[in-house]
């Protein structure tokens, strides 16, 4: 008897827990989801912030490369152009070679995708112009250059390199076995410092 | 065939002349190539880093001291020179003028000059200077022996041309961004190569009236180039990088599309270090390249596929010599009989040869003479003269040069002893 009571109870409190299940997060379900909607609300926080940042970050970028690429293909078009102007009034002033090369530049210029940064050939483009340019200076024996011509050997490159030699070759005993590549005569970190200033600008 | 022949002979290195003049290290050297044979007095080129490039010339033997050698030899001049070398420098740009250090002048006064059968060669010295501002690295001859190239540190490359008794500068290559680092040029002096810090190759056309055009620059090694070279036969251009890689360069046709073809690197069984330096064998189907690693490589190429226009030949390594050197090698150079010579840093000069033992895949190479203490300093370069007969000059960061004569060890019976020369 006292069995079937229970069993009739819990038959009876079954719809209840079922039903509580049913019934929307309202009451329990808040206290619940705190964490994962607190979450939720500072990721689109987040987003939302670092959206606006970063619109302004890639327009500062992007103004920035535009200038810098704009710059170097204007100088670069300005150059054929008087270049070409020379040529329709003397067509004999340069060689097949470097006329050839001016073509060269001439149609890349043109063809660079100003409005496609993304464009991956864009690098590569650039790299080919410069060569271009280099070359043709080279045989008219000119130095055409401007603020911001990119050169291979920064100044900055060379301190930079120097200071990773000094970080890397910290006087200690790896020190030791160093000793012998950069000659018996250095002693202390600072003359270690300046051989490496002479290896990077000096000799070899 | 093997150079020493059927019976092994034992050869020494005999040092037949030291060339002082220069104030600083000597870089590099280059025997003109149209001279030292047909009675052409021979002619060696060295740069220094005093940023000055001498001119050698070999004098013929004299059986006695001629009395204007005597004249020139007199105490005033010989001070002179040392007093003010402004002037004295002025006067040796005369073919004329003998520079006499004192060894010649205890030949000249002492001794009757011996009539040793090998040259040697007097100190008559042609300065070229005043036109780079830094170190000159390295020289090279044309092919026809009337242009001296000269790679210097200023980022320029003078070229110089013999007028009368003077060398003058009709020249100069502008374009690299630093240091450049050597200059070679093509088997028919149509073409001339630079490297140099900027990791970049230039190639040069030569065209009447001295001018230059560039031809093509030449980006893909990832670091400083130190050495570029022709091919003996072919116009493919090889550089050696301290990027421990060697390019081969070749041109598509006849477009100026010039491109790398092949690079040797670790993954080829190359180099793990930088590549100083690199020279062919007289038919040009073999290479050695001698590197930081303590290693001399050769390698080699199918000569004919090479030749018949396929740039696409490509070069495998045949042999490796390890052990040898305890010090970076900073040059090697092929003798046209197949000697191979190395200078390295612990101042000593190595020659290698083919040996008999062909018992591994392709031919060996074996250490045939080592010549510990050749220089008080780091060897910087060694060259073979271009005619057949032994003769290996050496420059040294002690500032002077060495002539060497390669002969058989039986062979100071027959001639007067050394010490008279």
């Amino acid at each position: 008897m006292p069995i079937c009571c229970c069993s009739f109870g819990y038959l009876f409190l079954m719809p209840f827990i079922v039903g509580c299940m049913d019934i929307p997060d309202d009451i329990f379900g808040e206290s619940l989801n705190l964490e994962d909607t607190h979450l939720n609300e500072g990721f689109q926080e987040g987003y939302e912030t670092g959206f606006a940042s970063g619109k302004d970050d890639g327009r500062e970028v992007g103004l920035k490369t535009g200038f810098t690429t704009g710059e170097e293909l204007g100088f670069y078009r300005g150059c054929i152009d008087v270049w070409n102007s020379v040529i329709r009034v003397e067509p004999t002033c340069f060689s097949t070679r470097v006329q050839k090369n001016i073509k060269e530049m001439d149609e890349l210029v043109s063809k660079y995708p100003i409005l496609e940064p993304e464009n991956e050939s864009v690098t590569d483009m650039m790299a080919s112009l410069r060569l271009k340019f280099r070359a043709i200076c080279a045989t008219l024996n000119v130095k055409l250059e401007y603020n911001g011509y990119p050169k291979a050997s920064d100044p900055n490159e060379i301190q930079v390199a120097v200071e990773d030699l000094i970080n890397y070759w910290s006087y200690d005993s790896s020190y030791g076995t160093q000793q012998e590549k950069w000659g018996p005569n250095v002693r202390t970190p600072s003359e270690f410092a300046v051989s490496c200033l002479l290896a990077l600008e000096g000799p070899y | 065939m093997s150079l020493l022949g059927e019976e092994e002979e034992a050869l020494k290195l005999s040092e037949v002349q030291t060339l002082k003049g220069h104030t600083d290290r000597v870089w590099g050297l280059a025997w003109n190539p149209a001279t030292g044979a047909d009675g052409v007095p021979a002619i060696l080129a060295s740069c220094s880093g005093d940023k000055t490039v001498r001119i050698w010339q070999q004098q013929q033997q004299q059986q006695q001291p001629q009395p204007q050698q005597r004249s020139c030899s007199s105490p005033s001049f010989h001070c002179k020179f040392r007093i003010d070398a402004k002037e004295a420098l002025v006067l040796t740009l005369r073919f004329s003028f003998v520079l006499i250090t004192t060894e010649a002048r205890e030949l000249l006064f002492g001794k009757q000059l011996a009539t040793a059968s090998f040259d040697a060669m007097k100190m008559l010295s042609l300065l070229l200077e005043d036109r780079h501002d830094r170190t000159v690295r390295s020289c090279a001859w044309s092919p026809s022996g009337k242009q001296l190239a000269t790679a210097s540190f200023d980022a320029t490359t003078a070229i110089w041309e013999e007028n009368g008794s003077d060398f003058e500068c009709v020249s100069t290559l502008e374009g690299h961004e630093n240091e450049v680092k050597s200059v070679s040029w093509n088997s028919s002096g149509s073409l001339l190569a630079t490297c140099s810090r900027d990791k970049c190759v230039w190639i040069w056309e030569v065209l009447p009236g001295n001018e230059f055009d560039c031809v093509s620059v030449l980006t893909g090694h990832t670091q400083d180039v130190k050495m570029v070279h022709w091919h003996p036969t072919v116009d493919v251009l090889f550089s050696c990088s301290y990027d421990n890689t060697i390019k081969v360069w070749a041109e598509d046709g006849d477009s100026d599309d010039w491109h790398c073809v092949q690079t040797l690197s670790e993954s080829n069984s190359g180099h793990t270090s930088t590549v100083w330096a690199l020279s062919f064998n007289v038919t040009g189907d073999k290479m050695v390249t001698c590197s930081d690693d303590l290693t001399v490589k050769v390698w080699s190429v199918d000569i004919v596929r090479l030749q018949s226009g396929d740039i696409h030949a490509s070069w495998c390594h045949l042999c490796t010599m390890s052990g040898y050197h305890d010090r970076t090698i900073f040059s090697v150079h092929w003798s046209r009989e197949g000697i191979i010579a190395t200078g390295a840093a612990d101042d000593a000069i190595r020659l290698f040869g083919e040996s008999e033992d062909q018992s591994v895949d392709g031919p060996a190479y074996k250490l045939i003479l080592k010549k510990e203490k050749a220089h008080a300093m780091d060897i910087n370069s060694v060259q073979w003269s271009p005619t057949g007969n032994r003769l290996l000059a050496s420059a040294s960061d002690d500032g002077t040069i060495k002539i060497w004569k390669l002969e058989s060890m039986q062979g100071t019976l027959n001639h007067s002893s050394p010490n008279t020369l």
